[in-house]
């Protein structure tokens, strides 16, 4: 896997899950996204069930269609694929605030737009009174 | 039946385990077993799948918490299985709530689709308990706009 792009650090308050929280975004910008977790090799729909049911990562990929996934494994960043492939890392810091790392190909006003609604998801999921933690 | 220690020990890992010192928390638990069940029951005649909610332990414990919150045991078989759905990611189509404090009547519907289908489950109840449900809600932003996604635990109080 060829790691490379732009790194974005967004903040959320410690607590709040932002796992799922990602890839309920991300599904809904691409609905035909897939999932690959850093240590794995299979790739997941964001739409499957079996999502649902993976343990929580702390680094993964987020394609935006399944040829886009199989063509970066051959061919890694090209015009093809570019800014359809976002690699996340949750960082666990402890303290009251927890990172999440972004890394994309070039910021543009749809890849700004993503990582606005990222952080705005983040922040208000610590408005809720009482907290809540976790998410589905 | 489910059975009482393993409940027990679900809700000590939610968090909810000071709650289980308090008196009459036996008959609590008894009746959230007897419900749980319930949830199994329907679960499996509806979708005619049999779920075990505690394998969500070794899945995605946050999950598991958010199963196994007080909130979410005292909901209706059918708003359990809407919880079931939301877990497994289906989408927040509707959400429609009539309350009234004076008639003690409640009417909740709740619409969910599985992401991409065009199908939509439709889970209503008249159970006031049932309304409990909203307060787990999770939302998120998409191209700004809000959007009702997720079923939550709430923050597990300070031992």
């Amino acid at each position: 896997m060829t790691i490379g792009g732009i790194d974005n650090q967004l903040v959320a308050p410690a607590g709040v899950s932002t796992y799922a929280s990602i890839l309920a975004v991300c599904q809904q910008t691409w609905p035909n996204g897939v999932f690959l977790d850093a240590d794995e090799t299979e790739l997941i729909p964001l739409r499957s069930q079996k999502l649902a049911w993976h343990s929580e990562s702390d680094e993964f990929f987020v394609y935006s269609d399944r040829a886009t996934a199989e063509a970066w494994e051959e061919l890694g960043p090209c015009p093809e694929n570019w800014n359809r492939m976002l690699h996340f890392l949750r960082g666990r810091g402890g303290g009251p605030f927890a990172t999440v790392t972004v890394v994309l190909d070039e910021l543009t006003p749809d890849t700004r737009q993503l990582l606005e609604d990222l952080q705005d998801t983040f922040r208000e999921a610590a408005y809720s009174a009482p907290a809540l933690t976790g998410a589905a | 039946m489910i059975d009482r220690d393993a409940l027990k020990t679900a809700l000590t890992r939610a968090g909810r385990g000071r709650e289980l010192a308090l008196p009459g928390a036996d008959a609590i638990v008894d009746r959230w077993r007897a419900e749980l069940d319930e949830f199994v029951s329907y679960y499996a005649e509806k979708y005619k799948e049999t779920v075990n909610p505690f394998a969500w332990w070794d899945a995605n414990p946050t999950k598991a918490r958010a199963f196994f919150e007080p909130d979410t045991l005292s909901l209706s078989a059918p708003m359990k299985a809407a919880v079931w759905r939301i877990l497994l990611g289906f989408e927040i189509h509707r959400v429609a709530l009539e309350y009234s404090v004076v008639s003690e009547a409640s009417a909740l519907r709740i619409e969910l689709k599985a992401p991409g289908a065009d199908e939509v489950e439709v889970f209503e109840s008249a159970a006031a308990d049932d309304t409990k449900l909203l307060r787990h809600l999770g939302s998120i932003r998409v191209n700004g706009k809000l959007q009702l996604q997720g079923y939550h635990a709430f923050a597990a109080p300070a031992a």
